[in-house]
């Protein structure tokens, strides 16, 4: 039965384009649908206007008028769209009434919200599997493909955060009539702009082999050697060599960036005097490698294998003046707070334990973690903000206020969290990644809308440091290079200076 | 048409990339209206491609397409577009319902020399579009109705090495657990072509 496609005049009848060939059934919708598509695709050399179909059947569409806009949505049987055609239906309304016919129905009868189809509400990245309707020749997913990006395009528009989707707003106004504020998100490059060689760097997870001084001075530990790069001079000074059984497990400047500390393999912490590249103490008190260190003043703590945490006073003779216990595993990850009043640990044991200054146990802990805890950050905007990031069982960032000790929200990344840091220019967390991308991802504060995620490294990103002008950050991976990524602009103004910003500390030199 | 073609039959990259930007937002605009994402009184008729197709009225829509496709089409002269796709998903729960899927496969000579341009009939790019027009018109038919309030989100797939312009974000790919797919009409400008493809969630009471 062939149906002709003449057009009357002020109506138009649709039909479909394809050649007879297919068997085409427009009223079935089957769910196998790839072989033969459903309409088929067909260079179309078949006629050119008036087409004919032979054995095909093609629902009538002379009761669709176009002109009047009275397309019904679907054949549906839902009250909300009789109504609405109920009102719709009276002619066209001219464009001038429209907003206001618009604005009239959704008062007047809202849109029927209870049956929505309620399903898995997609709060955390989609992790690509199976349905990925798009595998044409490779499969080219997010997680395993690094050959292109998706962008999305954002609006904000108004009502709070709403992290994606635009589209009309009953609780507006007027719908339809919403302006947006475009939200200008700052291009950030995406190649590093250094890549330094580091040879024998070790792609071992509970090692902190990087840390960059408030003189702007980068300490690496590479194997049984300590390396001070200075970043305005670009010159590479070997500060020491260990002994050939012992390794370095972690770095630490002290705050004013006169002293670094080592935490060694066999469980010594040394400390340095960076300028003259002497050591000046050695101290013992652990019986397994160091892998973590945090300063706070004069105090610097040490987390280790042996699952204590020592605070050193560098000042006393004692070694050390106090231990504090709590982990029952390796501990990887310790921050001091910004007011040097907190310490947040993090042990391979997934736990997160926070502890004051003078406390010898746990003023608060954490258990959602369900890997371990290297990637520790406090924020620098807000007292008692608390950014923790979870191992490959995990791939979590969870964010915690001590004040009120509540878990404020948690954010599932796809791959484990090796390393987080939080930008003090801007309302940003950067966390670098491991499997299988090993990117580096920056986040906004609060809406952890990605700003941009960086790729290049082939190893797990497990050392992350930041400038001290907080605008560039240097990601180091077993792949044996340490990449300088511009991320963060200036905290005043927008900079296009490409250097480190050395200048504007008022320091060139090592004291 | 006449913005499209600066000598009949000669199609330039600029001119294909006008094209396939243009075709977006047409289709953006056909997608809003009879998926009913937005109000149908909010939509005027015009007159393109040799079909009555319907352009939104609305001044936030029509700043969000056009910003859009003015995007897009810098992208597509650069030769740096891979994909664009239309997720439609629900505003309540922002859950994907519908994928647009536009792939885009560029002629990469055209983009690295300048100066060459491929022939095709004007006519024929249009009978092509047009063809996918009257299919997303047509779509209503088979796609499961969406009886909640809906929001649009417009992701690009682009070149690895594509700096990120202002108003865009990364995003992940919005995709949909076990879709149905439905492939469509494609056009081809010999410098663009372009392929459209429709998956939506697969609804469990749809018995018809």
């Amino acid at each position: 039965m062939s149906e002709s496609t003449s057009p009357k005049s002020g109506r138009s009848i649709l039909n479909l384009d394809g050649s007879p060939s297919s068997e085409v059934r427009i009223s079935h919708p089957s769910s196998m649908l790839s072989p033969a598509s459903l309409i088929s695709p067909s260079s179309s050399s078949s006629s050119p206007s008036t087409t004919v179909y032979s054995d095909r059947f093609i629902p009538s569409r002379t009761g669709s008028n176009f002109a009047l806009f009275n397309l019904a949505r679907s054949p549906t049987r839902t009250a909300s769209s009789v109504s609405s055609d109920g009102v719709s239906g009276n002619g066209g309304f001219g464009t001038g009434t429209g907003t206001y016919s618009a604005a009239l129905r959704s008062v007047i009868f809202g849109v029927d919200d209870d049956e929505y189809v309620g399903g898995n509400v997609a709060t955390t990245p989609v992790t690509p599997g199976r349905g990925d309707p798009i595998v044409s020749t490779s499969g080219r997913r997010v997680g395993s493909g690094v050959n292109r990006n998706i962008f999305r395009y954002m609006t904000d528009v108004g009502g709070g955060e709403r992290v994606g989707g635009f589209g009309p707003f009953e609780d507006s106004p007027l719908p339809g009539v919403v302006t947006p504020s475009p939200m200008v998100s700052r291009k950030v490059s995406r190649t590093p702009y250094k890549v330094l060689d580091a040879p024998a760097l070790q792609d071992d997870f509970y090692l902190n082999l990087v840390d960059w001084s408030s003189n702007n001075v980068l300490a690496v530990g590479l194997g049984n050697c300590v390396y001070l790069w200075n970043a305005c001079t670009s010159k590479v000074t070997k500060l020491c060599e260990l002994g050939t059984d012992d390794s370095v497990c972690s770095v630490g400047w002290e705050q004013r960036g006169t002293h670094l500390s080592v935490g060694t393999n066999l469980g010594e912490v040394q400390i340095w005097d960076a300028s003259k590249c002497q050591k000046l103490r050695t101290m013992e008190g652990h019986r397994l490698r160091v892998g973590a260190l945090a300063w706070s003043m004069s105090i610097l703590s040490s987390g280790g294998r042996d699952k204590t945490i020592l605070h050193h006073d560098i000042r006393s003779p004692n070694d050390c003046v106090m231990k504090l216990t709590g982990h029952k595993s390796e501990v990887c990850g310790l921050k001091w707070s910004y007011d040097n009043c907190q310490l947040a640990s993090g042990g391979n044991d997934n736990k997160l334990l926070v502890w004051n200054q003078h406390s010898r146990h746990p003023i608060l802990k954490y258990s959602e973690h369900t890997a371990a805890v290297k990637a520790i950050a406090w924020s620098p905007h807000l007292n008692g903000l608390l950014a923790s990031g979870g191992g490959t069982a995990d791939r979590c960032i969870r964010f915690w206020n001590t004040t009120t000790n509540t878990q404020l929200s948690s954010l599932n990344t796809g791959s484990q969290v090796c390393n987080l840091v939080w930008s003090k220019n801007v309302n940003e967390v950067v966390s670098t990644h491991g499997y299988s991308q090993n990117q580096i991802i920056v986040w906004r504060y609060p809406t952890m809308s990605k700003i941009v995620t960086l790729t290049g490294h082939t190893f797990r990103v497990l050392y992350l440091t930041i400038s001290p002008d907080g605008q560039t950050i240097v990601t180091g991976a077993g792949d044996e290079t340490l990449r300088f990524w511009n991320v963060f602009p200036c905290s005043k103004s927008q900079n296009t200076a490409r250097d480190i910003g050395s200048t504007s500390l008022g320091r060139s030199h090592i004291r | 048409m006449a913005s499209r073609t600066q000598s009949r039959d000669i199609i330039t990259l600029k001119g294909s990339s006008a094209i396939v930007s243009e075709f977006f937002g047409y289709a953006a605009n056909s997608i809003l209206y009879n998926r009913g994402v937005y109000p149908e009184e909010s939509f005027a008729k015009v007159k393109k491609y040799g079909l009555p197709l319907l352009l939104s009225q609305d001044e936030s829509v029509k700043a969000f397409i056009s910003g859009v496709t003015s995007q897009l089409s810098e992208w597509l002269e650069s030769g740096m577009l891979q994909r664009v796709v239309l997720v439609v998903m629900s505003r309540a729960t922002s859950e994907v319902l519908e994928r647009w899927n536009f792939n885009i496969e560029t002629d990469s000579e055209v983009v690295k020399t300048k100066g060459v341009s491929r022939e095709k009939s004007d006519k024929e790019i249009m009978r092509e579009i047009q063809a996918i027009m009257r299919q997303i018109a047509s779509s209503i038919t088979y796609l499961p109705c969406l009886e909640e309030p809906c929001v649009i989100d417009v992701l690009a797939y682009t070149d690895i090495d594509v700096q990120i312009p202002t108003m865009w974000i990364e995003s992940d790919a919005k995709l949909i657990e076990n879709p149905q797919m439905v492939k469509l009409c494609s056009f081809d400008t010999k410098i663009h072509k372009v392929n459209t493809l429709v998956s939506y969630k697969n609804n469990d009471d749809d018995d018809e």
